[in-house]
């Protein structure tokens, strides 16, 4: 038995060894260097979303330029559903339904766009390494574990690209190592250029109805200072999450506007919108889950209060639980 | 599946008091046969008294996805650190499923005499977390339920739109951002 103890750390040794032999950068590096990749490479790329039980296939070009980040998402599988980004707006194509929603972009604005930099500030809640080498869409990866201290957070395994640093895929892990969201690229192409018309939506949405969510509401973003008289908080989240931005918005489905107030720890982000209603709703009460964010939503005192993140369940459960006014 | 349960199911229909309320929900749930059942006693029911509603089938559909894709309450895990655990969450999941079924039927009777017998049929245990859920469901009911439904799903797209909005991209994950917008609801 005892022979076990001695051997397991031993051959996991062994089994390190070949992987840092072989060059690989440290992990905290490596993820500060994809965070850049990310925001300064041109790519072309197909990838399989896999959450749950269903699987999706979807194309994304993306672009970089002086105007900021633009980008096309197009569904291949199911609804043929796209989304543009450019000039700081979204456009949601939601052919089924002949809607766009437009929403404004915040590309680039706010700390939980980005990596943490350096990565190594949230190091108190989640621990990285270097687990091995793979090979993903024809590429050589690297593969990282990220793992939460806590069980208020889920952790992630990633390869990265050894040569361009991209994200090839990537898996959102519950505590038990269970994958709940899967991500992996089936062919990437790193260009140096990409056509504008590649960015531009296949519908022309001539007789599509159009949402928009952009400039009905001036912005209303603010950075959070000191909770103000009436302002909706929550009393309890994990540590190592604030407030990074309140706002309040109108939405197509909401008869005044919504507070939506962003919490993050760094990596992981919960939502927490707070809705008036004269009646509690007849549905969507509860737990309800899509893929790897969790969502939970109570109704308390002429109020629908839902906190959606892509944490655990008990983590947004308890957080909408917690949200107060403060007086 | 034994006749006990269907006994118990049967009863939990008409509105009758019996033990094991949150208990009969669990065996619905899980139980693909059952559910089935379920939805053939309300048709029966609806066809007996001339209200024949198209939708139940439709809403249980609906109300079977969303808890296919719930992994926590699939398979409970036996020890969670948590003030709560997820057991609580399939008991409030089962009420609201047990809720919406009902509401079919409400929405498409929409009889005055009738929602009393609605009020006492869902009532949980006391002191089980799923009460308060299930008596706060106002008796107001829309003409069909999956107008509701659609609703409290247009209001959670609209929620994730503007979640993902916050993250431009996508974070450590690489999850592009709205590509969950782009697949929400996308298995119909």
């Amino acid at each position: 038995m005892n022979k076990y103890f001695i051997s397991l750390p031993a051959l996991l040794l062994a089994a390190a060894l070949p992987l840092y032999a072989a060059g690989a950068p440290d992990p905290e590096t490596l993820l500060d260097e994809m965070s850049r990749a990310s925001r300064t490479l041109n790519y072309d790329g197909v990838f399989v979303y896999r959450q749950g039980a269903r699987i999706d296939t979807m194309r994304i070009i993306h672009k970089v330029g002086a105007g900021g980040i633009r980008e096309r998402l197009i569904s291949l599988t199911g609804h043929a559903r796209e989304m543009v980004r450019a000039d700081g707006q979204v456009q949601c194509y939601f052919p089924e339904d002949k809607a766009v929603v437009v929403e404004k972009s915040r590309s680039g604005r706010l700390i939980s766009s980005y990596l943490p930099n350096p990565v190594q500030s949230i190091s108190r809640f989640y621990r990285f390494a270097i687990v091995g080498a793979g090979r993903v869409a024809g590429r050589a990866a690297w593969i990282v574990e990220v793992t939460p201290t806590d069980n208020y957070r889920y952790g992630y395994q990633l390869w990265i690209d050894q040569g361009s640093r991209l994200l090839l895929k990537s898996e959102l892990k519950d505590r038990r190592g269970r994958p709940l969201e899967q991500v992996m690229f089936t062919r990437l192409d790193v260009l140096e250029a990409i056509d504008e018309a590649l960015l531009r939506p296949s519908v022309s949405a001539e007789d599509y109805t159009w949402y928009n969510n952009s400039k009905a509401q001036p912005e209303q973003a603010e950075t959070p200072a000191e909770a103000e008289p009436g302002q909706w908080q929550a009393a309890w989240m994990p540590a190592g999450f604030s407030m990074s931005e309140h706002a309040s918005k109108q939405m197509p489905t909401s008869e005044r506007p919504v507070q939506h107030l962003v919490y993050t720890d760094g990596l992981a982000m919960v939502s927490i919108f707070v809705e008036e209603m004269q009646t509690q709703p007849e549905a969507g009460m509860g737990a309800s889950q899509m893929g790897g964010v969790n969502a939970y939503a109570v109704y308390t005192d002429g109020y629908q209060i839902t906190a959606v993140g892509e944490v655990p369940g008990p983590t947004v459960r308890q957080m909408a639980d917690s949200v107060q006014s403060a007086r | 599946m034994t006749d006990c349960k269907h006994e118990k199911v049967s009863a939990f229909m008409d509105g009758e008091d019996i033990a094991g309320r949150a208990e009969v929900v669990d065996h619905l749930l899980k139980d693909e046969a059952l559910r089935a059942r379920w939805a053939r006693y309300h048709l029966i029911a609806d066809c007996l008294r001339g209200h024949l509603s198209h939708t139940v089938s439709d809403i249980s559909a609906t109300i079977r996805h969303r808890l296919r894709d719930e992994p926590a309450i699939l398979a409970p895990a036996r020890k969670q650190p948590f003030a709560f655990k997820p057991l609580a969450g399939l008991a409030i999941t089962a009420s609201v499923a047990a809720f919406a079924l009902l509401a079919v039927q409400m929405g498409e009777r929409a009889e005055p005499a009738r929602p009393a017998a609605v009020a006492a049929t869902p009532g949980p245990p006391p002191g089980d977390p799923v009460r308060s859920v299930t008596l706060e469901a106002p008796p107001v009911l829309p003409a069909g339920a999956r107008r509701v439904a659609s609703v409290a799903d247009q209001r959670m797209k609209n929620y994730l739109v503007n979640h993902s909005e916050f993250r431009s991209n996508g974070g450590i994950n690489g999850i592009p951002p709205y590509a969950r917008v782009v697949t929400f609801e996308a298995r119909e």
